[in-house]
């Protein structure tokens, strides 16, 4: 085969076209412009308070640092997932020491850290037995039990199925918001995770949210945005959920999966979590028709780490 | 004695003693409080006596009777210095305009005939405790009626001091609370006619301390040198405790208010240790009280008894739903000494006075009305703060398995098995480990004609121990279409 010199030389330029471009991203890359992973998964060999104090500051080193999310001065709202009057041990509401490594991070970054749900049984009792309480006191931070007087009517842009939604008024003055779900079964939502955590800043009868269920959950992400995302898969519900399940019905998967866009962190929670397949999930299939994210789990960005 | 201060002293410390009372029903009302610590019931030895006698006794009898022995010393202290209800009359008192204008003394007797007869019913089994005891009426009115006024009106002021005050999703009130607020507020009234009309009149623990406090060893004793008869101690007694002339007492209606000490211009006035023989009472304690008097209240006693048993006997086949540990019916009647402070304490706001519901002999009972609040399948408090143990106290786990009722669906307004649209919110909130109610796939033409998989709710009798959370949390409006009923198995069966 023969090249004529023209074609020669082309492809010379053609090929040193595609070196600097090359060499451009790296230095992209040098200076910080890099986009982070999807989602970041930390996993543990066994469940401690150390280990899970561990995992929480791995998280955030690959997620790029704390500081990228919470500033000082900051108002910071967890929202941990404390619907039900159970203990830790019965895996309902999210790990109580989870909560308090992430709050008593966002503290140290400069933060004023609130902690808030709505829960479905009495707020004081839900906050109590969790260990939520005790987390908070630890971290230092405040805990809120939500007034039935203040929500704000919200327009939900894009409804699928609500025009308006009564937020919580801290949520919408909150400068940083982060969503702490846990990880379980559902028995109408089929998996409740990040997306559907959010029904506990929502005011209204929860009743009614529950017919037309799937297309609630996506309105309420959409007229709320969350900052962070940390899903607690330490140790999940795979049957009987929400709120019941013998301990047969738990498992200990001690994964703790960190993104910044909650479609996607459930999308991948449904799949490597649960082994369910993001598609076959409501809300989730949803959530992609009006572009909040891809549930195309493979062709995610991801870190995984082992702390 | 003699100094005017203790007329200061004594309301001061009446003032303290109410706050506690207060603190304490707000305490209790926190659903996290320790709930064994109500212990106001049973401050009263009429509870406690009567109780006995019918065959429930009230659990904790160490402060009445304490009070009851220090009545030997003090005399009937415990009414001007204590008594919740005393307190308040005593306010109201000061607001009422009196007229006064009713003989007194002829109708002071009446309180002993209350007693005597309630004495009377309680050999034949009918506790009138939750009727007539001073302690459960303000205790039931200032938990059911006053308290949600107070709390929805000073909910701010009140989260300063308790964190978690607000932490409820509505307001809560209590289902009858208006014939809560009648009794109450008759007697309150009845100061209208007379100070302190219902502890001179009517009170049977003022009775029964009474009866003591005739031969008490503190006493009022009158220098009769000093003394002008000015009448200025006998008007200003709320009790009418001091003879005209001023110098004789009836030691048994004297409540060691240190009123007349106060009013005294002359200081001929002290109050000392004296054995009743030396210082002798004016008068016995039921003065006037005739043999046809005492046959009247027997038979009256007779008639409110026959309650028990008559037309108006507690009806097995009620609708009502007791609370989680409650006695069999019949028994949980006799028991409860209708305190209230099951409703106080219970964290959903779930538990309601009976008027009538559960027969006139059962007014005042607590009932769980399933759409207003549910029972909590962790909590056991109700069954803590019961003094009398109506409500049994369980253990976490005995509770979580006694059934108090079980659930059906109404499926002609159900939303999957009547419109065929998903809802399963009573599948959600099942608290029970393997669910009482699940779900049935099946596919099914929707109101809009098209084929769907829905979600069909059914209840499992077996494992529903009726906590009323479906009914509670049914989106349906107004009937929630999944309702708690009486269980098949008799109040107090477990089911394993």
């Amino acid at each position: 085969m023969k090249i004529s010199r023209k074609k020669f030389i082309s492809s010379l330029i053609h090929t040193s076209g595609l070196f600097v471009l090359t060499s451009l991203t790296g230095i992209k890359k040098v200076f910080g412009v890099e986009k982070t992973a999807d989602v970041v998964v930390i996993k543990t060999e066994v469940l401690t308070e150390k280990s899970i104090y561990a995992m929480v500051h791995k998280g955030f080193d690959e997620m790029g640092g704390i500081n990228k999310f919470v500033k000082r001065g900051n108002k910071v709202i967890i929202k941990p997932n404390i619907g039900f009057n159970s203990t830790p041990e019965r895996a309902h509401t999210t790990n109580p020491v989870l909560v308090e490594a992430v709050a008593s991070m966002c503290k140290k970054a400069g933060a004023h850290v609130t902690i808030m749900d709505r829960p479905v049984h009495n707020a004081r009792m839900c906050y109590r037995s969790s260990g939520i309480e005790d987390a908070a006191k630890k971290a230092g931070a405040d805990i809120v039990y939500m007034h039935r007087e203040k929500f704000k009517k919200v327009s939900v842009p894009g409804g699928l199925n609500l025009d308006t939604l009564d937020v919580y008024e801290d949520i919408l003055e909150a400068d940083v918001i982060i969503n702490m779900p846990i990880a379980k079964h559902h028995s109408a939502a089929e998996l409740t995770l990040a997306m559907k955590n959010l029904m506990g800043v929502i005011g209204g009868n929860r009743g009614f949210y529950h017919i037309n269920l799937h297309r609630n959950i996506v309105d309420f992400n959409k007229a709320v945005k969350v900052n962070l995302v940390i899903l607690d898969g330490l140790r999940i519900l795979t049957q009987h959920g929400p709120s019941s399940g013998t301990p047969e019905d738990i498992k200990e998967a001690r994964t703790v999966i960190f993104g910044t866009n909650p479609v996607m962190v459930d999308a991948y929670a449904a799949k490597h979590l649960f082994g369910i397949e993001p598609s076959s999930i409501g809300y989730l299939n949803l959530a992609a028709q009006s572009g909040m994210g891809s549930i195309n789990v493979n062709t995610y960005s991801t870190i995984i780490k082992t702390v | 004695m003699k100094s005017k201060r203790w007329s200061i002293y004594r309301a001061i410390v009446q003032l303290l003693l109410w706050s506690v009372f207060i603190a304490s029903i707000i305490y209790l009302h926190d659903p996290v409080s320790n709930a064994s610590l109500g212990f106001y019931p049973s401050l009263s030895i009429y509870s406690i006596t009567v109780g006995y006698i019918s065959g429930h006794a009230v659990k904790y009898v160490l402060l009445g009777i304490s009070i009851f022995v220090l009545t030997f010393v003090l005399g009937r202290f415990f009414c001007g210095w204590v008594c919740p209800l005393g307190a308040t009359i005593d306010a109201v008192d000061g607001i009422i305009q009196h007229k006064e204008k009713i003989k007194a003394h002829s109708i002071t007797r009446i309180k002993f005939l209350v007693f005597y007869s309630s004495l009377f019913i309680a050999f034949l089994g009918f506790n009138a405790a939750g009727y007539v005891d001073p302690i459960t009426i303000v205790y039931r009115s200032y938990e059911l009626f006053l308290y949600p006024f107070v709390s929805y009106i000073g909910s701010e002021p009140l989260s300063w001091v308790l964190p978690g005050y607000q932490a409820r999703d509505y307001p809560f009130y209590y289902y009858n609370w208006a014939w809560i607020a009648v009794v109450f507020l008759v007697v309150l009234g009845l100061s209208a006619f007379l100070r302190r009309f219902w502890c001179r009149v009517l009170c049977p623990l003022g009775a029964m301390y009474a009866l003591v406090s005739h031969l008490s060893l503190f006493r009022r004793v009158v220098n009769e040198n000093k003394c002008t008869h000015c009448g200025a101690c006998v008007t200003g007694c709320r009790m009418g405790a001091i003879a005209t002339g001023g110098v004789g007492t009836r030691e048994h209606e004297c409540i060691k208010c240190f009123d007349c000490l106060k009013n005294c211009n002359y200081e001929a006035i002290s109050f000392t240790f004296a054995l009743p023989f030396k210082v002798k009472s004016v008068e016995f304690p039921g003065k006037g009280i005739t043999r046809r008097d005492l046959l009247v209240a027997a038979g009256s006693g007779m008639m409110v008894a026959a309650s028990k048993v008559s037309l108006f006997a507690a009806s097995h086949q009620s609708y009502i739903i007791r609370p989680p540990g409650a006695l069999p019916e019949t028994q949980f009647l006799d028991a409860c000494i209708r305190c209230g402070q099951c409703m106080n304490v219970c964290p959903t706001n779930a538990l309601h006075p009976c008027i009538t519901e559960a027969s006139f002999y059962g007014m005042f009972t607590p009932r769980l009305i399933p759409r207003i609040g549910y029972c909590e399948f962790t909590c056991t408090r109700c069954g803590q703060v019961c003094p009398t143990g109506a409500i049994q106290k369980l253990k976490r786990k005995e509770k979580q398995k006694f059934v108090i009722g079980t659930a059906y669906i109404l499926h002609d307004i159900c939303i999957p098995w009547s419109e065929h649209t998903n809802c399963i919110v009573c599948e959600e909130v099942c608290p029970v480990a393997n669910k009482a109610i699940t779900l049935e796939k099946k596919i099914a033409k929707n109101k809009h004609g098209m084929q769907v998989e829905v979600l069909l709710p059914v209840v499992h009798e077996d494992r529903c121990i009726g906590c009323g959370i479906c009914e509670n949390r049914c989106p349906v409006g107004g009937q929630a279409a999944i309702v708690v009923r009486k269980p098949k198995l008799s109040i107090g069966e477990y089911y394993g």
